[in-house]
């Protein structure tokens, strides 16, 4: 558990020191979603009928940044390998490079997704509903993103390849996100939805870091 | 006859049997752990880099290899610290094969590859504090890394970042992991790299007290390495 809390640590302090890594998902969300309604025009109707999946979708493409930073830059400098030999679980290094990634490029993102639903005219009862969902959703689709990464390690044109994995992989967590907002705009209960979501992030969740460490573990062999 | 020599034949072996049992048992308590390589064959891009490699080492033995650029002494380390799997033979610790046993064996070993794992926006103590916790079992105190610091005569640059140091300083840092850290085995990639004459005699040094601790190490190196207790395989 120190360990875990020590690369955790390790992680956060890295994206902080390498002028905040972690707020380039932040501006690029802020940034992306501030362009619809500059695109589409400001019209009440039109906005707010598109406005769930405009966050949802600029959400998944701001994750799929943060990804190349999460295992890519410690196989460059070595570390990596360092850490597959050190004692420490491989799954327990995942994760909590998951977490450390979370923390840094998710968390922002759903704290100030508020903001961002109100400029596209979400109500309160549906952005609450979008918190709910997202603060569910990111950690899986940053642990997709954890197993699109691995395996794309060592090679060359590594984001698009990732971005090529991992979006169609996204697609469920974003069925099941958007339809459980939509479900509150049509006046009904979310709650199927989200239990859907919460049921895929356990069941699924383990599963990938799994997933993700048997990639990582066999890394250099062919 | 042979019915008569048969019940001798079967005492004796059951008493060699229970004297082997018991040795091995004594070499257990003594604590004498062998590590082990046997008939070992790595292929990469289907080109045998090399195959036929055996040696054991007992606590406080230490392996020096030699070899030319691309003979397979960077693949032979990586196998011995489990990153690689071998196309054939074993590599077993205290008689169990690393290869099922992975996680554990974690425990006792600490790789030093090509690459330092060093991070350029951390600082010295930044990065031993971390890898130091990674490393060993209890929390590290910053004495232990002030005293590795001290060894390689580093003190001066704790508080500064990674990226501010050289080639040299930089692998001196990361031989300062490798003497912070409380396991066994040692699996050393060229670790004189980039170091001057007196920076490797410090190396020599710390390499044998860890052998007269009861360590070991494996060691690549195109140096000649000249330690008591240690054995020599060149490959290639």
């Amino acid at each position: 558990m120190r360990k875990f809390l020590e690369i955790m640590k390790r992680d956060i302090r890295l994206s902080w020191r390498h002028g905040g890594d972690g707020l380039i998902s932040l501006a690029f969300f802020i940034i992306a979603a501030s362009l619809f309604p500059l695109g589409i025009g400001p019209e009440v109707k039109i906005l707010s009928k598109v406005s769930i999946g405009v966050i949802w979708i600029v959400t998944l493409l701001s994750i799929l940044l943060s990804l190349d930073k999460l295992f890519y830059s410690d196989h460059e400098d070595g570390s990596l390998e360092l850490m597959l030999t050190s004692p420490i679980s491989t799954e327990s290094l995942v994760a909590a490079k998951c977490l450390a990634n979370w923390i840094v490029s998710c968390l922002p993102i759903i704290l100030l997704s508020p903001l961002m639903a109100s400029m596209l005219y979400l109500h309160t009862s549906e952005i609450v509903i979008l918190m709910i969902t997202l603060f569910i959703a990111t950690p899986l689709l940053v642990m997709i993103g954890a197993v699109g990464s691995s395996l794309t390690i060592g090679t060359r044109l590594r984001s698009v390849l990732t971005a090529i994995l991992v979006l169609p992989l996204y697609t469920p967590v974003l069925i099941f996100g958007t339809s459980a907002v939509e479900a509150t705009v049509t006046g009904m209960t979310p709650n199927s939805h989200i239990i859907i979501l919460f049921a895929l992030l356990l069941g699924m969740g383990p599963l990938l870091i799994i997933i993700s460490a048997m990639i990582l573990r066999n890394l250099k062999n062919e | 006859m042979k019915n008569i020599t048969t019940p001798y034949k079967t005492i004796i072996f059951v008493a060699e049997s229970l004297f082997a049992m018991y040795t091995t048992k004594n070499l257990n308590n003594k604590g004498m752990k062998m590590f082990a390589v046997c008939n070992l064959k790595c292929k990469r891009n289907e080109r045998t880099v090399f195959s036929n490699i055996n040696f054991s080492l007992k606590q406080g033995e230490g392996l020096i290899l030699n070899g030319a650029n691309a003979s397979g002494k960077t693949s032979l380390l990586q196998i011995l610290s489990g990153l690689l799997k071998p196309f054939s033979g074993s590599v077993t610790w205290n008689g169990k094969d690393i290869s099922k046993e992975i996680e554990e064996f974690k425990n006792k070993i600490i790789y030093s590859g090509h690459k330092n794992g060093i991070k350029a926006t951390l600082t010295v103590e930044e990065n031993l504090i971390f890898w130091g916790t990674l490393l060993s079992k209890k929390t590290i105190s910053k004495k232990i890394i002030y005293k590795a610091l001290k060894e390689y005569q580093i003190s001066h640059l704790a508080e500064t970042p990674c990226h501010m140091l050289s080639a040299g300083q930089l692998k001196k840092v990361a031989l300062c992991r490798v003497f912070i850290s409380t396991v066994k085995i040692w699996i050393l990639d060229e670790p004189d790299n980039s170091l001057d004459s007196k920076n490797i005699l410090t190396l020599k040094k710390v390499l044998a007290r860890h052998l007269r601790l009861g360590g070991i190490f494996i060691l690549a190196t195109h140096r000649n390495f000249d330690i008591r207790k240690t054995k020599l395989i060149k490959l290639g």
